[in-house]
Parts: structure tokens; C-alpha cells; sequence
């Protein structure tokens, strides 16, 4: 069921979408297109009909993590992959682990692929590529499971070859084919294949290989060369050893006399194991290859005389452990004991020298229980190191335990067996831990001195990728064999001589750098070149001098900051030195100025006192108190005249007739104006004026009414229609008084829009063309302007000249002044002083009113005059002393 | 194109019609020119009723949604209104009441405006120095200072007459070239709008 990850929802296995939201589900099980079987995501091959299956997308069968990248994750040692025997597919697949093979390995590599030359082709059937790939069994141990198919491979079940492929945590590249065959399934040996795989074979191993074995045999014990199936079967009497063996090995089924050697080929030492014994026929054929150490092992009469390698002679010296009790629980010691129990069942004792080649030595093995201390260390073996560690854990040492049968043990061996049963007996494991301690191997000569073998420690939580066999490994320089002892007596065999293949397997470098298991501090991944070129935190002032001297400049930046040298500019990227970026725009100098200043702002350091602005806040109280005292200023000045200053008393006069002739000009044309001549009085000011125009306007019109004039009342703005008819009423109630016969009605001639339009278009009527006189009162200059350039107009061609007589206000008296000096003005007042003057011209009554009010607007020039000049002095002294303070 | 199109083409004929009545003495361009000045003196008053509906409809809304100064608002329309009515309504402009609130109310407001402006002058040109110190605002305010004094002519004449002379003559000189300039600026402006360089009347 397929829980929705949605909803919650659970669905059909095969669903794809929820059947409540209808998100789409994760696949979880896929369904064969044949038969119809689900199977689990990431099958390649239908587990009922193995049929191929057609993966979700985004499933990668490869993809899926796999039992050996299981145990790899959890392996803190990188497992090590010897070489392996190159296959047609095995050049588009990358080993894995190859580029981290040694060199003794990587030649191992290159060995293999001559044996598969010479050899033949190797087993290239898709079974073998499957076991390899599956198996991980490297491709020159495969391929001798194929040769040694009929040497007794038992039909083992699927399960349990996948099983030991799958507890070779060596990756079982370390075992030759031959010896792996019964473990690979796909391997399973055919009558056939089982002798071309024997081209595989080494020639020494070769020789001793019998093919002529029968498949019955064979499937007994189908991982076993030949030559092992051969010592398995021969007779105490009629050992194929006798006759095929070589020296040494037949020398080896004598019983083993010599306390020095650790072999014991005794047969009651051997545990009861299930596997199939290795078919020791096939060793016949395999003396005729073997070296001169191996061919010198003899019969147990000759065994005396020859002299054994150390493997072989420790398994007398030491005893050999009860293997079948070790509680090995890893997959990797579990297949190394099948594979050594199958081998060591049949084979004969000199069957301890396959393990030279593949098999699990029983007393090689680091990892083997402890042997009693009351033995002796086992002599170290002239064994390279990948095949010292192979561990035989229900064979007794020197291959006795091999034999599954006693009747297949050799004479020798059972006697030896007999002779030295403590040993064989006394050597168990006494604790789980201690068996797995990486003991001294009794097969590797003298003190290793490799401190890694110490400290190689197996325990079944973490069980480490290196294997059994390895454990023991004395990779140190070979020493001398010591002469056998036990099994040859006295006629100790002659030193082994190893193959060229064997000789070249020994590793050139320490196991310490081999399996990268060091104490001493790895370098950092800096590498030495770049690490010379890091500064010295203290040289933080030479450092500029260091870099100085470089060729290329330091990396300002980044991971490589201070690294001279390092990253060479790419010439696509980079400019050119000689290249400088110009401006495409000018810059102002303003802007350049603007902008250094920022930057010597911004550049000033935090520390750096700040200027403070000398300009002090306005002085609220010195504001209001000047404001207060112009005010008392000028209220003084305007009520002062009028309550302080007697009333006889006159400051201001009347401008004489020599400098103003203003006035008497106006009297004179208002003098020559008849009764009933039409006068325009244009009213060209407003309220603001109307006062100060008032006291102009009143006299003249006055006289206007005194000499019974027709008065029209005109002006330009919409206040002077009013101001006019007040001007104008107030003129008829002095008459009145005056007793002066009032002239005709005063006409109103309106408002006249437009301004200058409005004008010419009122001079242009007949009524206005009939006029005699024409009075302007502006308080403004633009309005008298208008008013004189229109009636020039107007009036030019008229048959009847026209007058124009002009009162305007004191502040537009400077601004009229060339226009008054004009012949076509004729008479004007300019503010109160010439209506004064006009007063006293004609002795209009109310002359001191006139004068009280020129008296106080004369005060009231005063003051703001003396203000004006105060402050000017104030500014100027003031300005002074605040530039010092500003400056200080 | 015919929003500013045709407003300028009838400004540019107009103001050419009117400027040949008044340059060349022909009967019926100065008919023209009269009629055509007509137009516009209506186009003004209607143009004052349109202003006289802008202050009404920027004030009415501030009185009924009571607005900031809503009351200054209310006072200001109020006092247009009764002087509106008062004008239409009584004998014109010289009517008691139209006569009344201008001699009381008006100019009394008007001259206190005026006064309030000449003592802010005086204050600005004490601190004139202080603000912007040149000697063009020296001699300015020293101008200003003295024409204060003699305006008002006392009880010297002597010493009066000579002041005044001078300053009378300096003050003509500059006005004369002031007014020529004023001239010349209304010349050219009258032609850039005869010539619809200038489109006042189109708003752009």
C-alpha cells in the first residue's frame, strides 16, 4: 500500500495516483510486462519470470544503493581491490578502485591480462561478467571458478554462492579464479569451461591439475583446481600427491616432527564442514609448474629432507586453532572459511601451498584465534602479502584441514595429526576479541615491524574491508625462510621460490601507506608550492615588501588572498595592461569636486572629530525686540505729531514754486477752463492710495466745481467708479458750503475694460472727443502711461486741443518724472507736499489738516529711514564678528 | 492640433485688425477695431463671472465639509455677495451703502495692508546685510534712506532744493531708461502674440 503524500491516503501498490486528491504517488512497486508479478522499484529482471522490467522514470536500477555500497558506507577502510583479469566488458567498466592501487597491484593487473592472453580468452560468458560485476570477484579469480567447475563444485544453492560472494568483503578481487570458482554461481564450472579455464591457471598450477576428474567429483567440490581435487581423492598409499604433487607437498603428508613449524597436517583438527571438499584431482597436473619450493615437497619420507616454506612449517610449530569454532560472523570470514574448508577436506597438507596462491593459509591469517602462548610464534613464510591473510579457518595448518574425508588425508597427515594433536588442540580461539586480533602470522618470517598489523583490529560491528588474509600480511622486506621443522625434519625443504607473478605481488610500500592507515598527520590539501608562498602572520610589514618583489602581483581576495602568482589572467577575460578605460562623458569639475569631497568625508576615520557648524540659532527674543521697537517707532512717530508736537508748530513745508512748478501749472490750466466744459477725471487708484489720493484729488476737484466744469468720472478699475462718485460727492457738499452754484450733474462714465482698449475705445466717442480737459489720478505709473499715450492718440487730429493734467501718489512721483517734463502735461501734484503747495496756492481752507498730515508722514519717513540706516550699521559691524567666530 | 490650432489663428487675426486700426487710418479697420475691442471687454466680464464661480467653488466646499479656515472662507463669500447684491440692487457704486462700506470697511483695511508692507520693507532692509552682503545692498539701502529723508521736504528749503535737484535728476534718468525698456518689452510681446509665438490664450 502506498500511503499519499497528500492526503494521507493509501493506495494500490501499483496506483500511480491517489485515488482521493490524485496527486501523483512515488512508485513503489513496478509490474512485470509478462507475467504480470510486481516486483520492487529498481529490479532489473522480473523475480518470477525474469523478464525485463520496465523502470519508473527516474529509477535507475544502478541507481539503487547495493549490498556492497552498504557495506562500503559503513567500512571506515577503503577496501582494496587487487588486480583483476581483464574481461572483453571490462574495459568499457572502470575497476572500481583502480586508479588507488599500488603499484605491485596495478602490475598484478597487467599479469593477469597475460594470463588471459596466454591462457585463452577468459570466460567471457555473461554468467562470469555477471559474477564478477555481482561478485565482485576480480576477473582472474572468476575465471577459475569457470576452469575449476568439475574439480567437486557442488550445485550450491543460488543463495549460498551469492552469499559468499557477498561476504567477500575483500571483494574477493584478492583470490584467484580458481579459488573463488565455488563461490561464483554463474561460474558454476562446466565439463568445458572447466578446461579452458585451466589456461588460466599459473603453469606450476596448471600441472598439477587433473581435468580428466569426473563432473561427480567435481560438483563435490567445484571450486578446487585440479590439483587439489587430485591430492583430495588420492589414497594414503596411491596420493595423487605421490605422483603429481610436487616435492613439497608430498613431502608434507609425512607427519610434521619439527616444533618450529606451525604446520600440522593432521586430519583430526579438521572440523566438520558442509561445503564440498576442493577436488584435489587437478593437482596432479599442477606439479609439473611448481617451483622449485613447491616441487620440493615431498612424501612424508622426503619431507624431512626438504626444506618447507615458513607457512608451511608454522602450522607444526603453532598450534592451529579450531576454526570451525571461531565465531567468525562477518560474510567475509564466513566465505573464507567455506572456500577453506572446501579446499582443505580434500586436499592434501602441501594443499597449505595453494594458499600461496588463493587459499586461506588456516595459520597465516591474522584474524586466526590465538594460538596458546606456550607455542612459538610461527615463522613468518616468504608469502606475498594478499595471500598470507587467506584465511583457512576449518583447516589445520598447512592445508591438513582441507580434507573433508579422512580417508583422502594422507598418511602423513593423519599421522602427523596424530603425533601433534595439542597443538592442533590448543590452538582455539579464546576470545571472540582476541581472535580477531591481528596476531603474528606464523607464516610470515621474522618481525614484520608493521605496526598496522597490530592495530588492525576486527570486531563484527565494524568489520573492516581489509580481509582475513591480509591481517597477517608481512609485507616487510622477505627474510630468509627458516628451515622447516615437524613435517621435513631434517631434510627441510629448499627455500620457496616464488613465481615472477608472486615475487612482483610483493608490496613495494609500507601497508601503512598502502591502506592509507597512518598516524601521522596528512598534509593539507594545500600543496607545498602554495603553502611556501602563504605570508607569515607576522610578516604583515614585509609582506607588502615580499609581494613587492614578485613577479605578479598577490590575489587581493579569496581562498588564494596574498598568493602571488597563483591564477594567471585569462587574456579573454582580462584587459590588457596597456588598455585604460577612458570616460565616455566628461565629468564636470563640479561633479569631480562634489565627488573628492565625499570622498574625503567618507575617508575621514570615525575618531576624527567632527566639524560643528559655528552658525549660532537665531536669537528669538533679540527678533521680537526689534520688531517691538520699530513698531514703537513708527506709532510714535505718526501719533507723536499729533499729540506731542504743538499745533502751530510745522516740520514739514511746502516745496517753493522755483523747485515744484507742478502746482502753479495746474492752477493755471484749471484757471482757463470755461463754465461747462467737459473735464474727464479718470480715477486710477484704489483703496489702498485712496487717502493720500483724496488729499490731491479734493482740491483739484474743487476747483473744477467752483468753475461749474461738466465732470466725468471714468476709470480702468472697478473700485474707481465708487471711489470717483465719493470723490465727487464730497467735492458738491464743499461747493455747498462754499456757496458755489454747482456745476452740471457729474456723469458717470463707468468702468472702462481693457485698460489702454478701454481708454482709446472712451476717447474715441464723441462725448469724450468734445472734452476740454482731461485729469488723471494714478497711483500707479503703468495706468498714467496709459492714459497719456492713449489721449495723444485720441487727441492728436482733434479739432479742439485737449489738456491733461496729472495727480499721481509720492511713490509714483520718480517714476513719472520724464513724463511730467513733457509739453502735453500741464500741471501735476505729486504726493501730499504739492497738494500742500496747491492748498496754499489757491487758500483752499482746512490747510492744517493738510499740514498736520505732512508732518507725520514726514516723522514716519524719518523712522524708517534711521531703521534703515541702523541696521545697515548693525549688518556691517555684526557681519564682521560672526565671519571671526565662524572662522575661529 | 485644432485645440491650439484655432484659438491661435483667430488670436493672430485679431490682434493684427486692431494693430492696423490703430496704425492706419482707415474707416473700417477702426470699426473693426471698436467691434473687435467690444468683443473682448465682453469676454472680460464673462471671464470675471467665471472667476467669481472659481472662488465659489473653491471656498463653498471648504464652508460645508468645514474644512481648514472654512470660516475665513464663509466671511469672504458673504462679503461678496452682499457688496454683489448691494451694487445690482441700489444705484451702483455711489450708492449710500456701496459709499458707506467703502469709506468704512474698504480703504481702512486697504491702508492697513499698505502700512503692514511698508514696515516689512523697513525690517528686511535692516537684515539686508546681514543675508546678502554686497554693495549693491549697501547702496541700496543707503538710496533708500536718504529719498526717506527728502521726501518729505522741512522747514530747509536751502539745502532741500539742492538735494532734491540732484536726486530729481538721478530718478529721471533711470526712469526714462526703465520706461524704454518697458516699451521695447511691450513691443515685443505684442508681436510674438500677433505673430502666435506666444499663445496666452491657449494655455500653452
Amino acid at each position: 500500500m502506498i500511503r499519499c503524500p497528500t492526503c494521507g491516503m493509501l493506495n494500490q501498490d501499483n496506483s500511480k495516483s491517489c485515488s482521493n486528491c490524485g496527486t501523483i504517488l512515488p512508485q513503489t512497486k513496478v509490474r512485470c510486462p509478462e507475467c504480470g508479478t510486481l516486483n520492487s522499484v529498481g529490479n532489473l529482471l522480473c523475480d518470477n519470470c525474469n523478464a525485463r522490467l520496465i523502470q519508473p522514470e527516474g529509477i535507475i536500477p544502478s541507481n539503487l544503493p547495493t549490498e556492497s555500497d552498504n557495506r562500503a558506507e559503513g567500512s571506515p577502510v577503503k577496501g582494496i581491490s587487487l588486480p583483476t583479469r581483464a574481461t572483453a566488458n571490462d574495459s568499457d567498466v572502470p575497476h572500481a578502485g583502480e586508479d588507488e592501487l599500488p603499484d605491485w597491484l596495478s602490475g598484478l593487473t597487467e599479469d593477469s591480462e597475460e594470463f588471459s592472453e596466454t591462457a585463452g580468452s577468459p570466460a567471457e560468458e555473461p554468467g562470469d561478467d555477471e559474477a564478477d560485476s555481482s561478485s565482485g570477484h576480480p576477473d582472474w579469480l572468476s575465471g577459475l571458478l569457470d576452469e575449476n567447475a568439475d574439480f567437486g563444485a557442488a550445485d550450491e544453492p543460488d543463495e549460498a554462492e551469492h552469499k559468499t560472494e557477498d561476504e567477500l568483503t575483500f571483494e574477493s578481487d584478492a583470490l584467484p579464479d580458481w579459488f573463488v570458482g565455488e563461490a561464483a554461481p554463474d561460474n558454476e564450472p562446466t565439463p568445458d569451461s572447466a578446461d579452458d579455464s585451466l589456461y588460466e591457471l599459473p603453469d606450476w598450477l596448471l600441472a598439477t591439475a587433473d581435468t580428466s576428474d569426473t563432473p561427480a567429483e567435481a560438483s563435490e567440490t567445484p571450486d578446487l583446481p585440479d590439483w587439489l581435487t587430485a591430492l583430495s581423492e588420492a589414497t594414503p598409499t596411491e596420493t595423487p600427491v605421490d605422483s603429481e604433487l610436487p616435492e613439497w607437498l608430498a613431502e608434507a603428508q609425512a607427519p610434521i616432527t619439527d616444533a618450529d613449524t606451525n604446520i600440522v597436517l593432521d586430519a583430526e583438527t579438521q572440523p566438520a564442514t558442509p561445503e564440498p571438499p576442493i577436488q584435489p584431482s587437478a593437482e596432479p597436473q599442477l606439479s609439473a609448474d611448481l617451483p622449485d619450493w613447491l616441487s620440493a615437497v615431498d612424501d612424508s619420507e622426503e619431507s624431512s629432507n626438504i626444506e618447507l616454506p615458513d607457512w608451511l612449517r608454522e602450522p607444526a610449530e603453532t598450534p592451529v586453532p579450531d576454526l570451525s569454532a571461531q565465531p567468525h560472523g562477518d560474510a567475509a570470514g564466513a566465505s573464507e572459511e567455506e572456500i577453506a574448508v572446501s579446499t582443505a577436506e580434500e586436499a592434501a597438507p602441501r594443499e597449505a601451498v595453494v594458499s600461496e596462491v588463493g587459499e586461506v593459509a588456516p595459520t597465516d591469517t591474522p584474524e586466526r584465534p590465538a594460538i596458546s602462548p606456550a607455542s612459538p610464534e610461527p615463522q613468518p613464510a616468504d608469502l606475498p602479502a594478499w595471500l598470507a591473510g587467506l584465511e583457512v579457518s576449518t583447516t589445520a595448518p598447512g592445508g591438513v584441514a582441507i580434507f573433508a574425508d579422512d580417508n583422502k588425508r594422507p598418511e602423513k597427515l593423519t599421522a602427523q595429526s596424530e603425533e601433534n594433536p595439542s597443538q592442533l588442540e590448543d590452538i582455539k580461539p579464546t576470545t571472540e576479541a582476541s581472535q580477531y586480533e591481528p596476531a603474528e602470522p606464523p607464516l610470515i618470517q621474522g618481525d614484520t615491524g608493521i605496526d598496522w598489523e597490530e592495530k588492525l583490529t576486527f570486531s563484527e560491528d565494524t568489520p573492516a574491508e581489509i580481509p582475513d588474509w591480509l591481517r597477517g600480511l608481512d609485507i616487510s622486506e622477505p627474510k630468509e625462510p627458516q628451515a622447516p621443522s615437524g613435517i621435513f625434519g631434517e631434510n627441510m625443504p629448499a627455500p620457496a621460490e616464488l613465481p615472477n607473478w608472486l615475487q612482483e605481488l610483493r608490496p613495494q610500500s609500507s601497508p601503512a601507506t598502502l591502506f592509507g592507515v597512518s598516524n601521522e598527520p596528512v598534509n593539507a590539501d594545500i600543496p607545498d608550492w602554495l603553502q611556501a608562498l602563504r605570508p607569515e602572520p607576522g610578516e604583515a610589514s614585509g609582506a607588502a615588501a615580499r609581494l613587492a618583489g614578485l613577479p605578479t602581483p598577490a590575489e587581493p581576495e579569496g581562498p588564494l588572498q596574498g598568493v602571488p602568482g597563483v591564477l594567471q589572467a585569462a587574456a579573454l577575460i582580462d584587459a590588457p595592461a596597456g588598455v585604460k578605460t577612458v570616460a565616455k562623458t566628461a565629468m564636470p569639475e563640479s561633479v569631480i569636486a562634489q565627488a573628492q569631497l565625499w570622498q574625503s568625508l567618507l575617508e575621514r576615520p570615525r575618531s576624527a572629530e567632527r566639524p560643528v557648524s559655528q552658525a549660532q540659532p537665531p536669537n528669538e527674543a533679540a527678533v521680537t525686540l526689534i520688531r517691538l521697537l520699530v513698531a514703537a517707532i513708527f506709532i510714535l512717530g505718526s501719533l507723536g505729531a499729533f499729540l506731542l508736537l504743538p499745533e502751530g508748530l510745522r516740520l514739514a513745508t511746502a516745496l517753493p514754486a522755483q523747485v515744484a512748478p507742478g502746482a502753479p501749472a495746474l492752477i493755471e490750466g484749471l484757471d482757463a477752463l470755461q463754465p461747462g466744459d467737459r473735464v474727464i477725471v479718470a480715477v486710477e487708484y484704489g483703496m489702498a492710495y485712496a487717502e493720500e489720493m483724496s488729499q490731491i484729488a479734493m482740491p483739484v476737484l474743487q476747483q473744477l466745481t467752483a468753475q461749474q466744469a461738466e465732470i466725468t468720472i471714468v476709470s480702468t478699475l472697478p473700485e474707481g467708479a465708487a471711489l470717483g462718485a465719493a470723490l465727487t460727492a464730497e467735492a458738491e457738499l464743499l461747493a455747498a458750503e462754499a456757496e458755489v452754484q454747482p456745476g452740471p450733474a457729474q456723469l458717470d462714465g463707468g468702468y472702462l475694460a481693457g485698460n489702454a482698449s478701454g481708454i482709446s475705445a472712451f476717447l474715441s466717442q464723441p462725448d469724450a472727443q468734445a472734452a476740454h480737459h482731461i485729469l488723471v489720478l494714478a497711483s500707479r505709473p503703468e495706468r498714467l502711461r496709459w492714459w497719456i499715450e492713449q489721449v495723444q492718440l485720441a487727441y492728436g487730429s482733434a479739432p479742439t486741443p485737449v489738456s491733461l493734467s496729472v495727480g499721481v501718489s509720492a511713490s509714483a512721483g520718480p517714476i513719472v518724472a520724464p513724463y511730467l517734463r513733457t509739453l502735453q502735461i500741464q500741471g501735476w501734484l505729486v504726493g501730499l507736499p504739492d497738494a500742500l503747495a496747491y492748498r496754499e496756492l489757491r487758500g483752499v481752507e482746512d490747510v492744517n489738516s493738510a499740514a498736520r498730515t505732512l508732518d507725520v508722514l514726514m516723522l514716519a519717513h524719518w523712522a524708517a529711514g534711521g531703521l534703515l540706516v541702523i541696521g545697515l550699521l548693525v549688518s556691517l559691524v555684526a557681519g564682521k564678528k560672526g565671519a571671526r567666530q565662524s572662522h575661529a | 492640433m485644432f485645440r491650439w490650432f484655432i484659438p491661435t489663428a483667430i488670436a493672430v487675426v485679431c490682434g493684427f485688425l486692431v494693430l492696423l486700426g490703430y496704425l492706419l487710418p482707415v474707416p473700417i479697420l477702426a470699426s473693426i477695431r471698436v467691434d473687435l475691442v467690444r468683443w473682448a471687454t465682453v469676454l472680460g466680464a464673462f471671464a470675471l463671472l467665471l472667476a467669481y464661480g472659481s472662488v465659489l467653488r473653491v471656498h463653498l466646499p471648504r464652508i460645508f465639509q468645514k474644512q481648514s479656515r472654512h470660516r475665513v472662507a464663509s466671511s469672504l463669500l458673504i462679503g461678496s455677495a452682499v457688496v454683489s447684491l448691494l451694487l445690482v440692487l441700489t444705484q451702483g457704486p455711489g450708492g449710500a451703502l456701496v459709499q458707506a462700506i467703502v469709506k468704512s470697511v474698504l480703504i481702512p483695511g486697504e491702508s492697513a495692508l499698505l502700512a503692514l508692507t511698508a514696515v516689512t520693507l523697513v525690517l528686511s532692509g535692516m537684515r539686508l546685510l546681514r543675508t546678502r552682503r554686497h554693495i549693491n545692498s549697501a547702496v541700496f539701502i543707503a538710496v533708500t534712506a536718504l529719498y526717506l529723508f527728502i521726501a518729505v521736504p522741512i522747514a530747509f528749503p536751502r539745502v532741500l532744493e539742492v538735494i532734491l535737484q540732484f536726486v530729481d535728476a538721478a530718478a529721471t534718468g533711470g526712469m526714462r531708461g526703465l520706461l524704454l525698456g518697458v516699451v521695447l518689452g511691450i513691443v515685443m510681446t505684442g508681436l510674438r502674440i500677433i505673430l502666435g509665438i506666444d499663445r496666452p490664450h491657449s494655455g500653452g
